[in-house]
């Protein structure tokens, strides 16, 4: 029913080694009694109680017997003397007395580590709270003192577990190990399914309230944990819990604070972080698909782009040599006319001297030319034109050269 | 040992056990019940030391904290028949230790009660609204509603519910893979739309280009034209300049030109009549 075991166990251990290294230190309320009285907050002043301790040792083993003075009655007794026990004096069983007493009275030390607080209760009844350092509490079944860590952040993590991982483990939040899909799986406001790790750090913040007001808080964290991510989940479309994580963990830790106050937990959420938020294992490939395609699409408009990229500047080069060329020809057309035009202005300087002569040399020069390689045919009389239908043309043709060579000789 | 020690020892013993059955320790976590022969005489709620009447009253411990209490998975139906996987946890308190111990004695008595008052509650609230209210804006309103219901009906018995909370709604098996199948078909259509648009886009971009090709080399065309024509002009009224200060010679030199290039030629076959002025001279040396 109770886990106060857990604490008080370990109170105990330190207890039996700390206080020796003590001895000369003040205790914090010393009291000049040795006497252990079942007052609470009161606490016997140790040194003075040594030193009579000491006293009554030396006092004891001067004026008792000597021998075997550690046991505890298993010796044989021998039977003569009559004021004492299994044959020990009466020195003896005060000196033992003493013995136990002192330390009982020792076992009420225990330390308190830094980041701990020690929650005492006497008779059962809440008492005090006791910072780090030594302290003291009456010896039981007096007091009895829980010590709980306050400092150091405790870890959850939902979802998943590394192999490590416990409720008290101080384990790497990021790394993943074992799946729980029971845990992980949960359904989203447009009743998709998806799939998401979480852990939730917290400290004890009230070690009173922490220990005595909720039965098995750590399990108490683990279920309000669980059913806060769903109520927040819940309540989002799927698309909002894969990108808006931030407001998710915002959203959780506020559900959580609010019941962890109501409970009277005497815990804070420090913290809530998303592990991984991921589509379940069902439906991954699907999911996978969408960004594979989006991946796709951008290659088909890089290739579309890289196709615009490789025919635009081609074009714009080809654009650029046809009007070079156009700009070539119209420069090429007017320097020939140029040309031409001045060639004709000297032609006609020098003809318009002797215009009769020139003439008539350009016009034989001409006809030279011409008749020397056409074939030529004189008609003396226009009615023998008549005869020209009749001539075989192609023949007349092929008999060109010796006719065109008959005219040469004839016409120089 | 004499009969003097034996018998002190024996009234130490005694006296010891005596003390012990009167005084009881109430833990910071705990209340008790005193029963004296069955019927109960007191109630503690205070932590520490008490006592009672050794041997003839009794002590009940009865925890004082926040308990926990959670029934198995329900599946339940919602307003529009869905069915869910519900898995509640409840947390409660022992509020009245006098009726408690009367209504229900132990813990796990308690429990199985709770677990039943709270099942049925699910139930009927659940059925009242559908699976999106649930897990949207209506869920508050239900969990308020059931934890309220939980609380009267839990009072008789000496208890207080604290809170009923929803830990996991889950659908059955059998749905989870139709969401699943319909997860996946959604994904598939956003899949298919997202490469129909890069696809869409890509071909944009292409027809863009050649649209823009195709313009750029028609302007190109337009204006090498425009500047072949320039050249033309700007020749046609040099020759014209040059030609129209002699228009005769001009015409004399081009036919001389064009009989070159058009007669001189062996394909061509010319009959002459031979008065014309190139064979005169001829004619005049036979006659």
């Amino acid at each position: 029913m109770t886990n106060s075991t857990k604490f008080s166990a370990r109170p105990l251990a330190m207890a039996a080694e700390g206080p020796w290294g003590q001895k000369g230190k003040p205790t914090p309320k010393p009291r000049p009694s040795q006497q252990p009285t079942p007052a609470a907050d009161e606490v016997p002043d140790l040194e003075k109680l040594w030193q009579d301790t000491q006293q009554r040792l030396l006092h004891t083993l001067r004026g008792g017997r000597g021998g075997n003075g550690g046991g505890n009655g298993d010796g044989t007794p021998p039977g003569g003397s009559g004021d004492g026990l299994f044959g020990y004096g009466k020195k003896f069983w005060q000196l033992v007395g003493g013995g136990v007493a002192l330390l009982w009275l020792i076992s009420g030390f225990y330390i308190v580590a830094p980041d701990e607080q020690g929650v005492v209760t006497t008779f059962g009844n809440y008492s005090r709270t006791a910072g780090p350092g030594p302290n003291y509490r009456l010896p039981w079944p007096f007091e009895q003192v829980q010590i709980v860590r306050v400092t150091s952040e405790n870890i959850l993590q939902v979802g998943f577990r590394t192999e490590t991982g416990g409720l008290f483990s101080g384990g790497d939040p990021a790394s993943v190990g074992r799946d729980v899909p029971s845990e992980s799986q949960m359904l989203t406001g447009d009743e998709n399914i998806i799939d998401l790790d979480f852990t939730v750090r917290w400290r004890v913040a009230d070690p009173e309230q922490f220990l005595f007001n909720v039965a098995d808080p750590e399990q108490t964290i683990r279920d309000l944990a669980e059913s806060a991510m769903r109520e927040v989940i819940g309540r989002n479309p799927i698309d909002e819990a894969f990108n808006n994580r931030g407001l998710i963990q915002v959203a959780a830790k506020e559900v959580m604070t609010a019941v962890v106050a109501r409970y009277g937990l005497g815990i804070e959420i420090t913290g809530l972080e998303l592990q991984q938020v991921n589509p379940p294992q069902e439906v991954l490939d699907a999911f996978r698909d969408v960004q594979a395609a989006q991946a796709d699409a951008e290659k088909a408009q890089n290739q579309a782009q890289g196709y615009a990229n490789d025919i635009l500047p081609r074009a714009r080069g080809e654009a650029a040599q046809m009007i070079q060329a156009a700009e070539a020809y119209k420069a090429a057309r007017v320097a020939e006319a140029q040309g031409l035009a001045d060639r004709f202005a000297s032609q006609r300087a020098a003809y318009a001297q002797a215009p009769e002569v020139t003439r008539r040399r350009i016009y034989l020069e001409t006809m030279e030319e011409v008749i020397q390689k056409a074939n030529v045919i004189m008609v003396s009389n226009p009615q023998q034109m008549s005869v020209l239908p009749y001539l075989n043309l192609p023949q007349l043709n092929r008999g060109a050269a010796a006719a065109t060579a008959t005219t040469n000789l004839g016409g120089n | 040992m004499t009969p003097r020690l034996m018998f002190s020892l024996f009234a130490g013993v005694a006296a010891l056990i005596v003390l012990l059955n009167s005084v009881f320790i109430v833990r910071e976590t705990n209340q008790a019940i005193v029963v004296s022969l069955g019927k109960i005489d007191r109630v503690i709620a205070e932590a520490g030391i008490h006592f009672r009447v050794p041997f003839f009253q009794q002590v009940l411990v009865i925890d004082r904290r926040i308990l926990a209490s959670s029934a198995e998975p329900e599946e339940v139906l919602t307003k529009d028949k869905k069915r869910i996987v519900v898995d509640s946890f409840t947390r409660w308190r022992v509020l009245d230790a006098k009726k408690f111990y009367e209504a229900v004695r132990s813990e796990s008595n308690a429990r199985a009660r709770l677990n039943s008052i709270v099942d049925s509650l699910l139930r009927s609230q659940i059925a009242n609204v559908t699976l999106e209210d649930l897990s949207t804006a209506k869920r508050d309103e239900v969990m308020t509603a059931i934890l309220a219901q939980a609380n009267k009906e839990a009072a008789p018995l000496g208890m207080s519910v604290v809170d009923v909370r929803i830990k996991r709604t889950d659908l059955p098996e059998a749905n989870a893979q139709a969401v699943f199948n319909r997860m996946r078909t959604e994904r598939e259509k956003e899949a298919k739309e997202i490469r129909a648009k890069g696809d869409e886009e890509a071909q944009k971009i292409r027809a863009n280009a050649d649209k823009e090709r195709t313009i750029l080399l028609a302007e190109a065309r337009k204006q090498s034209e425009t500047l072949r024509g320039q050249g033309d002009a700007e020749a046609t009224k040099v020759f014209a300049r040059a030609h129209s200060q002699d228009p005769a010679f001009y015409g004399f030199m081009r036919s001389m030109e064009a009989y070159r290039a058009s007669l001189a030629n062996p394909e061509k076959l010319i009959l002459v009549d031979p008065s014309v002025e190139f064979l005169r001279p001829l004619r005049g040396s036979t006659n």
